[in-house]
């Protein structure tokens, strides 16, 4: 059976391609980072930088500021995203193909695009304090290096990603389960809450934890629009090209790819053991 | 007979008018913005407002001029990272789709690996790692394709493991076409859209990456998002706006463009 | 087993529909009265608009003319929550995030009704449609018969007035349907709601039904009885598609009697006058193998489980159906003589 054989080795070595190179340029770096964020100036191991990044104040709150700016964009998103993918994909009305298109061109703007927009809508030279000096006099809702404006940055990033998310769901919600549900007298509300609702929660958790994860490493929107509110890609950003301490964010990439691979596959693997503890079915 | 008018009798849905709410909402906020862009890149003083001190199109020649080298750099990274996706990602979308072996599943898996790592986690391990080789750009290669390939596999993938064809080929296959024309008389046609789709996503999403970018370049190999971080940084609105009008020309009609042949991936922040 | 059933009545009245876009109109101007407790089959080719018409009754599609009448009452403004009827797509729409039990008690759930008199009725249901043992089960589980059971027990646990079945036995495996098709008709006996039921199978029809209505291209051909509509038909149609039926003409030679090919005198069901030309369907419980009768020669024969049906052509080019217990090959030379326990039906003038 040569051919069986050489059909393998052909199939072995195809699939080592990627590996190879996640390996090589991914898995490795990531691990010599690590190894380099924990070894002391003798050569010895320590956590010494560990235990400066999660004991200070300051790298506790720039984590702390980017846990509630990826959870508060991914809840907005999500609150306004749902209903909205839920109207795109039905099959009523004819803004639905314009809707779509236009929810996805900004898919492919970097964060610093983006932060630039709110720069240049509710900056100092903003188009809203604009309006607003003209209408009222005072300059106001000038808010974009400040918290909120960030926040504004990070739903508009995430809002195109998570629609997506959702209309990919809903398209595969049968006509006729709907249809089922009103006739056995649910009415539009019910049929919303008792039937759409749960069968889009697994993919409304894998959007979730996928925006949770994104707003953890969103750095170019953050470096755009920050004055002076941290978060942590810009504590590693800072730490390494203004600091030179490589090694301090080293550490503070570890925990934040720590952070991230744990949101992105511990999630999905709850949601996977919820299903198999109901007797649904896994794929 | 009293007749109603039917559509009256239609039950109308609450949610639905909710949720087209939203989208007009959501699609106005993310649209503005363009439009906003190109009203600060044609301002002579946008401080004073929009279009005070009249309407110009110096900023938008001063900005293409500034950027071009770095736009072409783009492109040419962008291309690059294109033929390398194809060389790599191929293949290995070829033995997903088309093999079963022992660890075929946690090969999928891996692939899925990059987007869980922020993109400066992935730049600064590399730079740590292998500091000689981010002189020659080989290091912003990498860490294109590391972002870049979870996409094109993704969405390759699943094309060709489709029934539809994977029974033409075994048909040709059996009329007597060998491999290599199988595959370019058969299976070629049946995905060119996809692919052509995968190109158009990573093309744009090379051109957009700022996040791997930003530790990895240097001046000789400086791609545009890194020049236009500078520009919002340092310079003039008007120029910035200017900047930026020129890299939405290239990326948002190849993302309507993509968005037609149905298929929109996610990049990063 | 006690249960409180108003079965209702139904009446499509010139009821009219073409779908958005279409060029033309998928029902049209149908008149189509149900009393209640009835089971009404509506069966016809694909694309008769059956299944438009049960849409209609459940308040999922609007016509654009005509009215429908539940218990008197008009009910198209009635939303198809209100409407109080069970409906069961072809697809069953079983809703998979929720288990047998959940999904059977669902209708009752959206009634507010509570949860301990719905379990109760939920329990009830499920001992009817013998699936209490899947009470706990996941949907993605069952098989396709067991699916069935599920969403029609569904549908009852409302109590619905009007029950509207679409394809429910197409989905399954065809050796089961014969025994589930038995099954199912028991239990809306049982229950005796009045029921609307689509098939595109012409055996099913004539084998459930109270009443059929044989639809074409969103037209009535005839409403009746299945022994009306086998040995009565309307039309052509009607006894092709219901009993496989040939046509031929013939001249009236007698009273209520024709000859076939110049030689067989058969009886037929209708009183014509004697020399006028008729359409007749040819069915082949109509003819025998037998050795008085004309000869002909087999052009056809299929096996079909037990009998080969044939046909044979005669003089004249007439062909008749004729069904026997032996096989016998194609060119052979036989005898098929008119059964007189039988007549022919008359079905065009």
């Amino acid at each position: 059976m040569e051919q069986e054989l050489w059909k393998r080795i052909r199939i072995a070595l195809l699939s080592l391609i990627f590996p190879v190179l996640l390996g090589g340029f991914l898995f490795w770096p990531l691990l010599s980072l690590g190894l380099e964020s924990i070894s002391g100036d003798e050569g010895a191991l320590s956590l010494a930088l560990y235990k400066e990044v999660l004991l200070s104040k300051h790298y506790l709150s720039s984590f702390w500021n980017t846990f509630l700016l990826s959870l508060l964009s991914t809840l907005i998103a999500l609150v306004v995203c749902i209903p909205a993918g839920i109207y795109i994909e039905g099959d009523e009305g004819k803004d639905r193909k314009l809707l779509a298109v236009a929810l996805t061109i900004p898919l492919s703007l970097p964060g610093i695009v983006i932060g630039f927009f709110v720069i240049i809508t509710f900056g100092f030279t903003g188009v809203v304090p604009k309006l607003f000096e003209i209408l009222t006099g005072t300059r106001r809702l000038a808010f974009a290096y400040t918290f909120y404006g960030m926040l504004l940055g990070y739903v508009y990033f995430q809002i195109p990603r998570v629609v997506l998310t959702i209309r990919g769901a809903v398209s595969n919600i049968s006509q006729d389960v709907l249809d089922s549900a009103r006739t056995l007298g649910a009415s539009t509300l019910q049929t919303y809450w008792y039937v759409i609702l749960p069968t889009l929660k697994p993919s409304i958790i894998s959007a979730a934890s996928l925006s949770m994860a994104t707003g953890f490493g969103a750095f170019g929107t953050a470096a755009t629009l920050s004055r002076g509110y941290r978060v942590v890609p810009l504590e590693i950003a800072t730490a390494f090209t203004e600091n030179f301490q490589p090694k301090l964010a080293g550490a503070m990439s570890i925990i934040l790819v720590l952070i991230t691979t744990l949101m992105l596959f511990g999630i999905n693997k709850l949601v996977d053991l919820d299903k198999r503890s109901r007797g649904e079915g896994v794929r | 007979m009293n007749r109603q008018d039917p559509k009256k009798l239609i039950p109308k849905d609450q949610i639905r008018g909710i949720g087209r709410l939203f989208a007009w909402a959501c699609a106005t906020m993310c649209l503005t913005p363009l439009i906003l862009v190109f009203a600060v890149s044609t301002t002579q003083v946008w401080q004073r407002g929009p279009w005070a001190g009249g309407f110009t199109l110096k900023y938008l020649v001063q900005g293409w001029n500034t950027i071009s080298p770095y736009a072409w750099f783009s492109i040419k990274l962008a291309f690059l990272v294109l033929i390398l996706n194809f060389i790599i990602g191929i293949p290995t979308s070829w033995v997903l789709a088309r093999h079963r072996f022992p660890l075929r599943n946690f090969l999928f898996s891996l692939t899925n690996v990059p987007i869980a790592v922020p993109g400066i986690a992935m730049g600064l391990a590399l730079i740590i790692t292998y500091p000689l080789l981010r002189r020659n750009g080989f290091l912003l290669v990498a860490g294109h394709l590391l972002y870049t390939l979870p996409y094109f596999i993704s969405s390759l993938t699943p094309q060709l493991s489709e029934s539809s064809v994977q029974d033409v080929e075994w048909v040709a296959a059996t009329l007597g076409a060998n491999f290599p024309r199988r595959l370019i008389y058969v299976i070629y046609p049946k995905i060119r859209t996809s692919l052509l789709a995968a190109t158009i996503m990573v093309v744009t999403l090379s051109m957009g990456e700022f996040n791997v970018s930003f530790f990895l370049f240097n001046p000789q190999n400086k791609p545009l998002p890194v020049e236009l971080y500078s520009a919002y940084i340092t310079g003039r609105i008007e120029v910035a706006a200017a900047i930026t009008l020129c890299f939405l020309c290239f990326v948002v009609p190849a993302a309507i463009l993509l968005e037609r042949l149905g298929g929109a991936k996610v990049g990063n922040a | 087993m006690s249960r409180v059933v108003s079965p209702a009545s139904l009446q499509f009245d010139q009821i009219s529909f073409t779908y958005p876009g279409g060029k033309q109109a998928a029902i049209k101007d149908v008149f189509i009265d149900v009393k209640p407790g009835e089971i009404v089959v509506f069966v016809g080719p694909s694309g008769c608009g059956k299944s438009t018409l049960l849409r209609i009754a459940a308040g999922l599609l609007f016509p654009e003319k005509g009215r429908l009448i539940i218990d008197g009452e008009d009910a198209l403004p009635l939303p198809p929550e209100k409407r109080r009827i069970g409906w069961v797509p072809q697809s069953y729409a079983l809703f998979e995030h929720l288990n047998i039990a959940e999904n059977v008690g669902f209708g009752l759930k959206m009634q507010k009704i509570p949860k301990h008199q719905r379990d109760e009725q939920v329990a009830d249901m499920l001992k009817l449609c013998r699936i209490q043992d899947l009470a706990k089960r996941s949907v993605r589980a069952l098989s396709g018969g067991q699916r069935q059971r599920v969403a029609i027990a569904r549908a009852l646990a409302v109590n619905p007035r009007i029950l509207m079945l679409d394809e429910p036995l197409a989905a399954l495996d065809p050796q089961l349907r014969i025994a589930i098709r038995a099954d199912l008709e028991e239990l809306l006996r049982e229950s005796g709601v009045t029921t609307l039921f689509v098939t595109h199978d012409q055996s099913e029809a004539l084998a459930v039904a109270d009443k059929v209505v044989v639809l074409r291209d969103g037209q009535v051909e005839q409403i009746g009885t299945p022994d009306e509509l086998w040995n009565f038909p309307a039309n052509s149609f009607v006894a092709e598609f219901l009993s496989n039926a040939i046509t031929a003409s013939a001249m009236v030679a007698a009273e209520k009697s024709v000859v076939l090919a110049q030689k067989l005198a058969c009886s037929i069901n209708k009183e014509c006058a004697v020399g006028k030309e008729v359409k007749l369907a040819l069915r082949k419980d109509n003819f025998v193998i037998s050795e008085q009768g004309i000869e002909g020669r087999i052009v056809f024969c299929e096996y079909n489980g037990g009998v080969y049906q044939m046909r044979v052509e005669v003089q004249d080019g007439l062909i008749i159906p004729v069904s026997s217990t032996r096989e016998l090959p194609i060119g052979a030379l036989i005898s098929v003589d008119f059964n007189r326990e039988t007549e022919i039906s008359v079905v065009g003038i």
